[in-house]
């Protein structure tokens, strides 16, 4: 009996932008992020980063156009139907909105234990080794309010990483860093990519100059109108 | 000039229209989200705010309900003499269980909660935690406003039953150590007065009213713009609608009580 060979692998595009129009000014664009890809979206304004990352989890509407991330419309959907999408997604956004009355290891775990992902025990243990991964030494358990904002940079992203997204956003990540706390992170941001298979990573910035200390392989996607 | 007047005047209707709704609504979506209870950090926010809005109310709500009692106790021994020991004790039970004990709680919880929610709430969206509570897929409303509105309801519940118990004290020490009338009279005069009727009339009235508080604090809260005097303007807001919707429940409340007494 001949075997047949398997289909080839089809491309999913993780994120699409149809004619996306963030501003009154410039052209819609047209992208698409395919899984495992690295990509940078350029905007013009930090604003826009967040407004960015507000059309993508259907909070609000664009301009004009239209932004689907796994083939879904966000903003279409039901907040129940919302949910096993929006547990792809992964944000680490400038402001980086922890819960303030919450301290270091509630705020890692408040996503898993509302979802009821896994073992309360087992999360913790995840959250304890995520933290290490991205080099995070303060304790663990101390308040929001005592930690530098490096040290909240780490505890939002691995407060994305504690539901192993497929897509991880970082909206004007370096925001109030140090060059070298920002280098440290951005090493950091750059082996929990290549750490998942098929993790797409995407950051969104103002900043032309950040697009250069991304690796080469990097999509870049310009939302900047012209002048 | 009646113009302008009548204008302002429908603007003012229309704006507490408006309020009532999206308060009545917010309050249905967490009816809606009720399963939420089960999740683990949706219980946690709750104990927290039994914890804030009841327990730690308690000892000015105890203070306030004795001085309460001796004052109602004092003011009618003098207004209709020491010889008509149970009407003391009735009017004592009367105004306390039916009308003070909820209404005066009520009011401490504005005070201390109604504020400190809204103004959490609102510090909340200013700062953009509520936007990363979404990104999580936490829904707000379940995370949030569903367990303030059981707390609050059950904190002013609990509070109006400690209040009701330490002004009738307050008003048997009064009227027993100060005033020296006889206990059995007074004691008849209270069982005389309270029925289930009026407990359980009392005991609604205080969950109604924990309800009202938290969710016009919560509604308050959420409703914010971005901008510095958005969390100040929160807390002011829930104070003076909180007090607003407690005092026209209130009156219904005392309407309603008129027509079943009659029926």
């Amino acid at each position: 009996m001949a075997l047949t060979p398997p289909p080839p692998e089809t491309e999913s595009a993780v994120l699409s932008l149809n004619k996306l129009l963030l501003e009154t000014e410039g052209p819609g664009l047209d992208a698409k992020v395919l899984a495992g890809q690295l990509a940078v979206f350029v905007l013009n304004r930090e604003e826009l980063c967040g407004e960015f990352v507000n059309i993508l989890l259907g909070l609000s509407l664009p301009l004009n156009g239209t932004l689907s991330v796994f083939d879904q419309h966000l903003s279409q959907l039901s907040e129940k139907d919302q949910i096993p999408v929006i547990q792809r997604i992964g944000i680490v956004a400038a402001r980086l909105g922890l819960i303030a009355n919450l301290n270091v290891m509630e705020n890692l775990v408040l996503a898993a234990d509302y979802h009821a992902m896994d073992d309360r025990a087992e999360i913790r243990q995840r959250a304890l080794r995520l933290l290490e991964r991205v080099g995070y030494e303060d304790s663990p358990y101390g308040a929001l309010g005592k930690l530098s904002r490096a040290q909240q940079t780490q505890v939002c992203l691995v407060r994305a990483l504690m539901l192993d997204p497929d897509l991880l956003i970082y909206a004007t990540l370096f925001d109030g860093l140090s060059s070298r706390d920002a280098d440290t992170l951005l090493d950091k941001v750059l082996e929990i990519h290549r750490y998942k298979q098929r993790r797409t990573t995407i950051f969104l910035t103002p900043d032309q100059k950040f697009v250069a200390r991304l690796p080469a392989e990097t999509q870049v996607f310009c939302l900047q109108s012209e002048g | 000039m009646y113009q302008m007047f009548f204008g302002q005047l429908g603007h003012w209707i229309l704006d507490k229209i408006r309020f009532l709704l999206l308060t009545f609504s917010l309050i249905l979506q967490a009816i809606f989200q009720l399963f939420a209870l089960g999740r683990t950090p949706v219980r946690q926010v709750l104990l927290r705010q039994i914890y804030f809005t009841g327990l730690e109310s308690t000892g000015v709500v105890m203070v306030m309900a004795l001085t309460i009692g001796v004052v109602i106790v004092t003011q009618s021994i003098l207004l209709l003499g020491n010889s008509n020991v149970t009407l003391v004790a009735k009017v004592l039970c009367w105004i306390v269980i039916r009308e003070l004990g909820p209404l005066l709680t009520a009011l401490v919880v504005i005070a201390r909660s109604g504020a400190a929610i809204a103004a959490e709430l609102a510090n909340m969206q200013v700062t953009g935690q509520i936007d990363s509570l979404r990104a999580l897929g936490i829904s707000p409303c379940a995370y949030l406003v569903l367990p303030r509105l059981l707390g609050g309801a059950l904190s002013v519940f609990a509070l109006t039953i400690y209040f009701d118990a330490s002004a009738l004290l307050g008003g048997f020490f009064a009227a027993f150590l100060g005033w020296k009338l006889p206990s059995d009279l007074f004691f008849q005069g209270l069982y005389g007065t309270l029925t289930v009727g009026q407990i359980v009339g009392g005991a609604c009235k205080s969950l109604l009213f924990g309800l009202i508080i938290a969710a016009v604090a919560c509604q308050r809260g959420l409703i914010v713009e971005r901008s510095s005097t958005a969390v100040p303007r929160a807390a002011t807001q829930a104070v003076i609608y909180g007090l607003f919707l407690v005092f026209v429940a209130d009156g219904c409340f005392a309407l309603l009580f008129q027509i079943l007494s009659r029926g």
